[in-house]
């Protein structure tokens, strides 16, 4: 190994230096609050977090030379395991570092507009964003759950930031009180794995025998699936799977249009790496209950989270039920763990981060003319901002699942794998779900297209920030769709597909 | 399973002790109230008003304050009692964590929350 020379510490160092620098910078980004920066002093925050994202980005760099290079390890143990540097965790780091950079970018405008604290703002959202890559760059219990609670608390704070908001309040403590119950029982299931197993450690649990531990047996297989229980419960909160989904509609509603979207994707995609990494790729030899469960809380997932969005209104509303059922169909990819299902969730993940974080960015656009909190407001949007109307035309497409977008093959990879694992009825719920997702989809669009605008309305003009946003996911959407190759070598390389 | 009977003695005799406290003590005192024994503060403090009154949100942010540090306490005591077989790393890395410590109550200090009006 080239490292060999340095201190074991430093060359560990070097493998989370994208964390370390992300954290040095939202700790800057608090002092840039108090500290007399002159009269820009937002969109100087903002340009400081962007600048420390991009710098952490690149410093994903040793460990990709790592992994990849001549003497190439699948996975290195880091501060005695308490981190690892591996392709699955490579890919979550990268897809977060840039869900961050996004949501810093179509942020800009609205934290201006809205008078919310610049320095608060972009420093949480930056340590939220160190806590989703601690989670999924470890194998270690503990490690997860520190990387969960860095998640939710700087989410909670996130959601109540707009302090003279009535709503904005009420989403930040509903989604405290239930979140903390959610992370007590996520740690509770963490206990009695380790009690079963006698380690947290989800490697070293691969080579528990379960013969041989204190207890065997039904009642193994009893507090296994308790666990799993547990554990599911405690991440589905965050997932906003059904029935752990009550706190989200609300949530996002009410909380700052730019964290309703980085809450959709972000901690959410998080929670499904660190479910990916206990369940299909941690304790799979140990117990299958969970894959049961999972089926279950899959159907319900997207039927409920589907049934919901063709009755609302408001368009947050709308996209919270829609990212419930979206959810569900990627809980589809647990379920169908046998047949490849965790490649198509990492795939999943990726391509709906960017789908979604495009409509917020549209959401947005409209939001910085005062309005966007209707499916009404997005009335003849095609002749007041054309191209941005037809870059929703691509994440709605998108989020249906139709072909030459990348949710077309997000669909495609966990269908696949749901008739490989022998749950071919599974995949028709999930086609089924598609096709009545296309119904509020599709009012979004007519609204659009065929719907005059108001009268008096000329046409919208869109900040640099929300253009490069929403260019950046029209182009990762088709990319991903177009040629996913790349991405597709990566996510087989690191789970199997 | 005979190491949880141990348990299970702990919890028995440990709700024992008040209980059986209780009792001796109702049984062997003499009852002799006065209103200066009756009073809810003994040290001659009068109360007023209502017990079930909404606490100022400032008494939350100064104890939060203090936990930040109480837990820091938490960490140095094992720290410097195994400093010499640590070495020179922990003691950077204890300086590390006691400047972010000292940095968030910089922050919470220039954002007043420190002050009562």
């Amino acid at each position: 190994m080239p490292a060999a020379a340095a201190t074991p510490v430093m060359a560990d160092l070097r493998l989370v230096l994208p964390e370390v620098i992300l954290a040095l910078v939202a700790t800057a980004l608090l002092a840039g609050g108090f500290v007399g920066v002159g009269k820009n002093r937002a969109r100087l925050l903002a340009g400081m977090a962007l600048g420390g994202l991009v710098v952490a980005f690149l410093a994903l760099w040793p460990g990709y030379r790592e992994l990849t290079g001549a003497e190439g390890n699948n996975m290195m143990g880091l501060f005695s395991q308490m981190l690892v540097a591996d392709r699955f965790g490579l890919f979550f780091r990268a897809t977060f570092i840039a869900v961050a950079a996004m949501v810093v970018m179509y942020s800009t405008r609205y934290v201006e507009q809205h008078n919310l604290p610049a320095a608060e703002f972009y420093s949480l959202v930056l340590f939220a964003a160190v806590g989703m890559m601690l989670m999924a760059g470890s194998i270690e219990l503990i490690t997860i759950y520190i990387g969960l609670e860095l998640t939710s608390i700087s989410s909670y704070i996130l959601a109540g930031l707009m302090r003279n908001d009535p709503k904005s309040n009420e989403a930040a403590i509903k989604y405290f009180l239930t979140g903390s119950i959610a992370s007590a029982v996520f740690l509770f299931g963490i206990s009695l794995l380790y009690g079963l197993t006698g380690t947290t450690n989800l490697v070293a649990m691969w080579m528990v025998d379960p013969s041989a531990t204190a207890v065997t047996g039904p009642a193994w297989n009893v507090l296994m699936a308790v666990a799993s229980v547990f554990i599911l419960g405690g991440l589905g909160f965050k997932v906003a799977a059904v029935p752990f989904h009550m706190w989200a509609p609300d949530t996002y509603e009410g909380a700052p249009t730019p964290v309703t979207g980085f809450f959709s994707v972000g901690p959410k995609g998080a929670a499904f790496a660190a479910l990916l990494r206990i369940f299909p790729l941690g304790i799979v030899l140990l117990s299958t209950r969970w894959i049961g469960i999972m089926t279950v809380v899959a159907v319900i997932t997207m039927t409920l989270g589907n049934l919901s969005a063709l009755l609302q209104t408001n368009v947050k509303r709308m996209l919270a039920y829609s990212s419930i059922a979206q959810a569900g169909y990627i809980l589809v990819g647990f379920a169908a763990a046998a047949g490849g299902g965790a490649g198509g969730v990492m795939f999943y993940v990726v391509a709906y981060a960017f789908i979604n974080l495009g409509v917020f960015a549209v959401i947005l656009h409209l939001s910085t003319h005062g309005q966007g909190e209707t499916v009404e407001s997005f009335n003849g949007l095609a002749q007041r901002s054309p191209a941005i109307a037809a870059a929703m035309v691509v994440f709605l497409l998108g989020l249906i699942g139709v072909p030459f977008t990348s949710g077309f093959f997000a669909k495609f990879y966990i269908f696949g794998a749901a008739v490989n694992a022998g749950l071919a009825w599974l995949a028709v719920v999930m086609a089924v779900n598609s096709a009545v997702s296309v119904g509020y989809y599709y009012v979004i669009v007519r609204n659009m297209y065929l719907v005059q605008p108001p009268e008096g309305s000329g046409k919208l003009a869109v900040t640099p920030g929300l253009a490069v946003t929403i260019t950046v996911a029209t182009l990762m959407t088709l990319a991903l769709g177009l040629a996913s190759q790349p991405v597709i070598g990566w996510i087989s390389s690191s789970a199997g597909m | 399973m005979e190491k949880y009977v141990d348990v299970v003695v702990f919890l028995v005799v440990g709700a024992l002790v008040p209980v059986i406290g209780l009792i001796m003590a109702a049984l062997i005192r003499p009852s002799n109230p006065t209103s200066l024994k009756r009073a809810t503060y003994e040290c001659g403090e009068v109360p007023f008003g209502e017990g079930m009154v909404r606490f100022n949100i400032r008494y939350y942010v100064f104890a939060l304050v203090f936990v930040v540090f109480d837990v820091e306490t938490v960490f140095l005591y094992p720290w410097a009692v195994q400093l010499r077989k640590l070495g020179m790393f922990a003691l950077v890395e204890m300086f590390i964590f006691l400047l972010i410590l000292i940095f968030g109550l910089v922050y919470a200090w220039r954002k007043r929350v420190l002050e009562w009006s």
